[in-house]
């Protein structure tokens, strides 16, 4: 396929077989799936059978760079990967800032990757344009994340890119992540362990063969505008300084000084907001760390670790190459069976101590499986199996397997239940807040902001309606004084939550960031004509929108064929406790069970599906285009 | 490789007023976008390839290196792209 943005193949590699071929991209994939997460939902579909186990070598792992990645549009290096999680056995989508990984891939001249089998060895995947090859890996093996980088830009040289996974991964640890160039995380639901299974210790990939824009001339008058935009950004310079961090306010600028080292930016990116750290005193002082965040660094501070211990505890955890979250959820989650009494003297003879050298000790356990790490290692779902049904009430609130992350109960702080918290119960792949970005990613942005935001994302002028509150909802309310104006509750997270997930599918299908601080600059008009100037297809804002809701339908539907139905997206009953005190984005009302199953009903209803099941229709399927997927959700439900 | 490109040009392409001299570089400042590679492969080899860029980023044990190949023509277009100010075209 020769069309403007795209690389136009997708590489097979069979790690069994010891075999890789090309495949011609279809043209009319292109348009239809866009590309990037798109590409890699639809190859996942076909490729990754239902029923099979998550760490057999029939799980398939596909990863893809939109058609933008590799160009110079700001902000466009984000890869996405699919695969079964072996956390919950949902067919997961993981991104990650590529910091180079993506741009080289489409240089190698690939869009997608997919992998399946599993190797008879430890071995690393080579893809230098033609030249792929399975090597041998034995060297690597058993080495963290940032030496396992290290070693491999020492032999073939930076600006390379490298998916590479640490001991957790290798040890089938089911919370492990993969790390993009180091820098970047990839699938907190077990995508590390996906790889591990498969003896993949790390995937480096260059190209010199360059990506290609159909209209030069309309591309980079695109481009030239939006930079232009960033540039005159008020908050720019703030952002180069301190980055992600002063998006927390909660957060003292004069800690960021604490521990900053310099600033690093995924390729492409005007706004720059990775990170490497460094403890400044102490034991461990001088060490350095590369960080998808500083913010990352600072987590265990919750915990009452000191600044540089916390630190340290990161950089560890990150090498190992497990998810921090669900790290402290398993131990905290242990702590509390152990204080009752439902985890004995066999299995621990007193609480995980919250500090470094537990801490540290306990990582070490779970990544290799040593002990009663063996258990932790196989996340909260494998607890709560080995130790009763009755130790579920004691665990961490959970979706599918996974802490809620974002909420009243920590450890990412907030009290507003907006769209990044309903995400976490509705996204197929189970907790992650990502395809809840919307106006909501701030707690306290005036609802009047909204509607150019919407706008912004796509969303149309019927659905806005529906979204946001109307006057007439609170009117009599504040006729006789029963609400104050603040109180003006009502906007509507269910049906928002629909277009923020379609909103993260078609920036993820193109290669734009997900990130708010850069993503702010884009909006669907505009990547329409981007899309348009990059491949010579014409698309405009709703068919591209269409597109992204597309993805996201195949997405459920192939989760819907795993037995996922709306009873994986309920609630969890300790989010809805008196202590974790959610309230509703826009009032004081405390967000009740009854609450938050109408915002389920709505989330099913704006999506046009079935409200009780929580699934695509069959109706909805077909007007999308996805004629097998409406055939098989049929026989899967009926 | 030079770590500024400061020479008589064979070939002047800039369409900003006044001659560049030299394109002074801050690798301090240089936050590895490769933005400037990008726009340098694009404005002569008609396609986004770090590979084919006149300027050279190279990833150090503290922060990114600057230099430019011998084919640089003093264009400047990777200051006007670069964001970060670790490029700037002196006239």
């Amino acid at each position: 396929m020769e069309i403007g943005g795209y690389a136009g193949n997708i590489l097979h590699v069979d790690l069994t077989k010891n075999e890789v071929k090309k495949e011609p991209v279809a043209p009319e994939l292109a348009k239809a799936f866009i590309g990037g997460l798109g590409f890699s939902v639809k190859l996942a579909y076909k490729h990754i059978k239902p029923g099979i186990e998550p760490l057999s070598p029939e799980n398939t792992i596909i990863i893809g760079a939109g058609p933008l990645v590799g160009t110079i549009a700001p902000g466009s290096s984000r890869i996405y990967a699919v695969a079964k999680f072996p956390i919950n056995n949902a067919i997961g989508w993981a991104g990650g800032g590529g910091m180079t990984f993506g741009t080289m891939l489409k240089n190698a001249g690939y869009d997608n990757v997919v992998i399946k089998g599993r190797a008879s060895r430890p071995v690393y995947l080579k893809i230098f344009d033609d030249d792929v090859e399975i090597c041998d890996a034995g060297e690597l093996w058993g080495r963290g994340i940032e030496e396992t980088s290290e070693r491999l830009w020492a032999k073939f040289g930076w600006p390379a890119g490298i998916i590479a996974i640490g001991q957790a991964g290798e040890n089938s640890v089911r919370f492990a992540m993969s790390f993009v160039d180091n820098a970047s995380t990839l699938g907190r639901g077990g995508f590390g362990a996906v790889m591990g299974s498969k003896n993949l210790k790390a995937i480096i990939v260059k190209g010199t063969k360059g990506v290609r824009v159909s209209h030069p001339r309309k591309f980079m008058k695109l481009v030239d505008g939006l930079l232009q935009r960033v540039r005159q950004w008020e908050h720019l310079d703030e952002w180069h300084e301190f980055g992600f961090w002063i998006g927390l306010p909660l957060l003292p600028k004069e800690m960021f000084y604490q521990l900053n080292k310099r600033r690093l930016s995924c390729i492409s990116c005007p706004i720059g907001d990775k990170d490497v750290v460094e403890i400044k005193k102490g034991k461990f002082k001088g060490l350095t760390k590369v960080t998808t965040t500083a913010i990352n660094s600072v987590v265990p501070l919750l915990f009452g670790l000191p600044l540089e211990d916390s630190i340290k505890c990161i950089t560890t955890l990150d090498d190992y190459g497990m998810d921090m979250f669900e790290f402290f959820s398993v131990v905290s989650f242990v702590n509390e069976l152990y204080g009752h009494g439902m985890i004995t003297g066999e299995y621990m003879q007193s609480k995980i101590a919250f500090d470094l050298e537990s801490l540290e000790k306990w990582a070490g356990k779970i990544a290799n499986r040593e002990g009663f790490g063996d258990i932790l290692a196989e996340g909260l779902p494998g607890i709560i199996d080995k130790f009763g049904k009755e130790s579920q009430k004691f665990a961490p609130p959970m979706s599918k397997g996974l802490s809620v992350y974002s909420g009243p109960t920590g450890p990412l702080l907030w009290d507003r239940f907006g769209t990044m918290e309903l995400t976490q119960l509705v996204n197929p792949r189970g907790a992650h807040v990502a395809a809840g970005g919307s106006p909501t990613y701030y707690a306290t942005r005036p609802l009047e902001k909204f509607p150019t935001h919407l706008d912004r994302m796509g969303v149309p002028e019927s659905a806005t309606e529906r979204i946001l509150p109307q006057p007439h909802h609170w009117q009599w309310g504040l006729k006789f004084g029963l609400v104050s104006p603040e109180d003006k509750a009502g906007l509507n997270v269910g049906r928002l939550t629909r277009y923020s997930e379609d909103w993260l599918s078609v920036l993820g299908s193109l290669g734009v960031c997900a990130r708010a601080q850069i993503n702010r600059f884009y909006y669907a008009n505009l990547l329409a004509e981007l899309y348009s100037a990059a491949t010579g297809i014409q698309i405009g804002r709703e068919e591209l929108m269409k597109a992204g809701e597309r993805v996201w339908n195949l997405l459920k539907a192939a989760n819907v064929r795993e037995g996922f139905t709306r009873k994986d997206d309920s609630f969890s009953e300790r989010w809805l406790e008196e202590k974790s005190q959610f309230v509703e984005y826009t009032g004081k009302v405390k967000i009740s069970a009854e609450i938050a199953d109408k915002f389920l009903d709505d989330y099913y209803e704006e999506r046009g599906w079935d409200v009780e099941r929580g699934i695509p229709t069959r109706e909805k399927l077909l007007e999308l285009g996805l004629e097998d997927a409406a055939e098989e959700v049929v026989r899967a439900v009926f | 490789m030079r770590t500024t490109a400061g020479r008589q040009a064979p070939e002047r392409r800039s369409k900003l007023p006044g001659k560049i001299i030299e394109i002074e570089t801050h690798p301090s400042r240089c936050v590895g976008c490769l933005l400037c590679q990008l726009i340098c492969s694009f404005s002569y080899e008609k396609m986004f390839n770090p590979s084919k860029a006149r300027i050279a980023i190279e990833r150090g044990d503290d922060g990114f290196k600057i230099s430019f190949t011998d084919e640089c023509t003093l264009c400047g277009r990777c200051a006007q792209f670069c964001v970060y100010n670790a490029l700037e075209a002196k006239r």
